[in-house]
């Protein structure tokens, strides 16, 4: 070739030549042709011990402050409700997990619509379902990194000793910044496995038998117990109504090998005044695994901006603000917004007459 | 305590879409079903044009691929090198496409004849890009392999040395002796008409 003007013919021509139409792979056909029967996926061998969430979810399309906070919640509220004591397993689980430490998380998570076809919940372009990476460690804390592709959509840290929150949301190069409550805090503690089994000791639930998943054998036991999470926050502003549940604990192992979880989620500022269900899914992970404390550090990346309520606002409907009130948000969470917005103006109206 | 990754690294800008697979692919080991197929949403394309190079047959080439998919589900837990998924992948497609060919030879349904069905009817454009097309499709195997996920899939060097198992060095190489075999056809193909 004697240039780059040949080459660039040669690609281009190449590249029409090669063009046989865009293809685009059917999930659901191929399921109907290959695998009519869904069951054959929980035979599937195990080949990593890692936790994963995947989250299903059902919430509203109006505000990206929903998302954020969802995101939030959902991070301290894992549906490890308070069911117990059911099979023979639990007590040896509890003192195997005692020593763990530290733990990576990998899955997915996915906020759909509410209705049968659960299509997938899409804010500003983005549909929301994640892929998750999660680092957990009860010296340090924890982070929830959320991805969309290969595009990191969120990242929210929980620092465990400075008893703070640092939610990053990279597409809007934003930030928002919290001091933690001590509610999240131990929920926070009981994110860890031993956390885990020490809620499923606690409270009372079904052992539905042995099973086997991925081929280990495992002892499965059901939960239903919303009250933990009515506890984090008030109804206007989190309405849990129903969670149920189910974990797989492996029998050889002594270790969890699943968790499910099913919310249902009523009308709320959570929710931006929408129904939802919320359905989460953790599997085994890797425990005790060095992580630095810099993953953990609060400190927001440069050239990122604070996310103030008039961002939030700006993106809520009339419809959902009329819904505020309604519900008497407004006494307590509009005003305060606005009369931090309101001083900041007056001082800068101030300052400006002299 | 054991380090399992390198966290030093800035956490705004990591590669994301290894982390992502490795993410998906540790779901999908798991039983779980929308990750497996989110794999193979990624993959598609790539794995229907590696049957393409063989089957030079749109619709065959994704009854392949789907057929590959089935395989890799069915034995996804004979892979033993997760960060390798792309490449088994390929070979599960490469065996399945092969086996398609050969039934097609045997069946004598080579799809071809289609194609100079109505010759007067296409542009000069659509004539060229005809004759370069039955050049692509004469061309070594692993070259075809390469011009598919090249100059259809749009694939970086990075990302068909994934696919494919070799080097980077060794994509470059494939490709560059793709495009001279290509040249070299298409002057002779020139040479020809203008002889005629």
């Amino acid at each position: 070739m004697k240039n780059k003007k040949d080459e660039k013919w040669l690609d281009e021509t190449i590249s029409r030549a090669v063009d046989i139409g865009e293809v685009k792979f059917d999930p659901k056909k191929w399921r109907e042709k290959y695998l009519p029967n869904e069951s054959h996926y929980v035979k599937l061998k195990p080949h990593y011990n890692i936790w994963r969430f995947i989250m299903e979810s059902k919430v509203t399309k109006y505000s990206a402050a929903a998302v954020v906070a969802l995101a939030i919640t959902l991070v301290l509220l894992s549906p490890f409700g308070t069911p117990g004591n059911g099979g023979v397993v639990l007590a040896d689980v509890q003192q195997k997990v005692a020593g763990i430490e530290t733990m990576i998380i990998r899955g997915t998570k996915t906020f759909t619509r509410p209705g049968e076809d659960g299509d997938i919940f899409e804010f500003d372009g983005i549909k929301c379902q994640f892929d998750l990476v999660k680092y957990l460690s009860i010296k340090h804390g924890l982070v929830e990194e959320g991805y969309v592709g290969d595009k990191l959509i969120y990242r929210i840290t929980f620092n465990h000793p400075k008893k703070k929150t640092l939610v990053v949301l990279p597409p809007w190069k934003k930030y928002v910044t919290s001091a933690s409550t001590d509610k999240q805090m131990q929920l926070l503690e009981n994110l860890t496995p031993k956390g885990i089994i020490n809620l499923l000791m606690a409270g009372d639930c079904k052992e539905l038998g042995p099973d086997s998943i991925n081929g280990v054998e495992v002892e499965v036991f059901e939960f239903q117990d919303p009250v933990t999470f009515k506890e984090l926050a008030s109804k206007v502003f989190f309405d849990v109504q129903n969670i149920k549940g189910k974990v797989w604990i492996g029998i050889k192992e002594q270790m969890p090998v699943r968790v499910e979880g099913d919310f249902v989620i009523g009308k709320c500022l959570m929710s931006m005044f929408h129904d939802l269900n919320l359905r989460e899914v953790n599997t085994f992970g890797e425990y005790n695994v060095e992580l630095d404390e810099e993953i953990f550090d609060i400190k927001p990346p440069e050239g990122y901006t604070e996310l103030t309520l008039s961002d939030i606002l700006s993106l809520i409907p009339a419809e959902a603000k009329a819904g505020l009130v309604g519900l008497g948000v407004s006494s307590c969470i509009i005003p305060a917004g606005f009369i931090v917005w309101k001083r900041h103006r007056k001082k800068k109206t101030t300052a400006n007459r002299h | 305590m054991r380090p399992i990754m390198s966290l030093k690294t800035d956490l705004y800008n990591r590669d994301v879409k290894q982390n992502t697979e490795t993410i998906l692919l540790n779901a999908a080991l798991n039983g779980d079903a929308d990750s497996f197929n989110r794999l193979c949403e990624r993959y598609y394309s790539a794995i229907v044009a590696i049957a393409y190079s063989r089957l030079s047959d749109r619709n065959l080439a994704e009854d392949a691929a789907q057929e590959a998919f089935y395989i890799a589900f069915r034995d996804i837990s004979k892979l033993k090198k997760p960060n390798h998924f792309g490449r088994w992948l390929t070979k599960i497609c490469r065996n399945v496409s092969s086996d398609m060919a050969k039934v097609r030879r045997r069946d004598k349904l080579i799809a071809v004849e289609d194609i100079e069905l109505h010759p007067n009817e296409k542009t000069e454009q659509e004539n060229y890009d005809e004759v370069v097309r039955s050049i692509i499709s004469k061309l070594p195997l692993k070259a075809r392999e390469v011009i598919y996920l090249r100059f259809y899939n749009k694939l970086s060097y990075q990302e068909i040395s994934n696919v494919l198992g070799i080097s980077q060095e060794a994509v470059n190489g494939r490709l560059r002796r793709a495009k001279k075999l290509i040249i070299k056809e298409l002057g002779m193909h020139n040479s020809v008409e203008v002889d005629l």
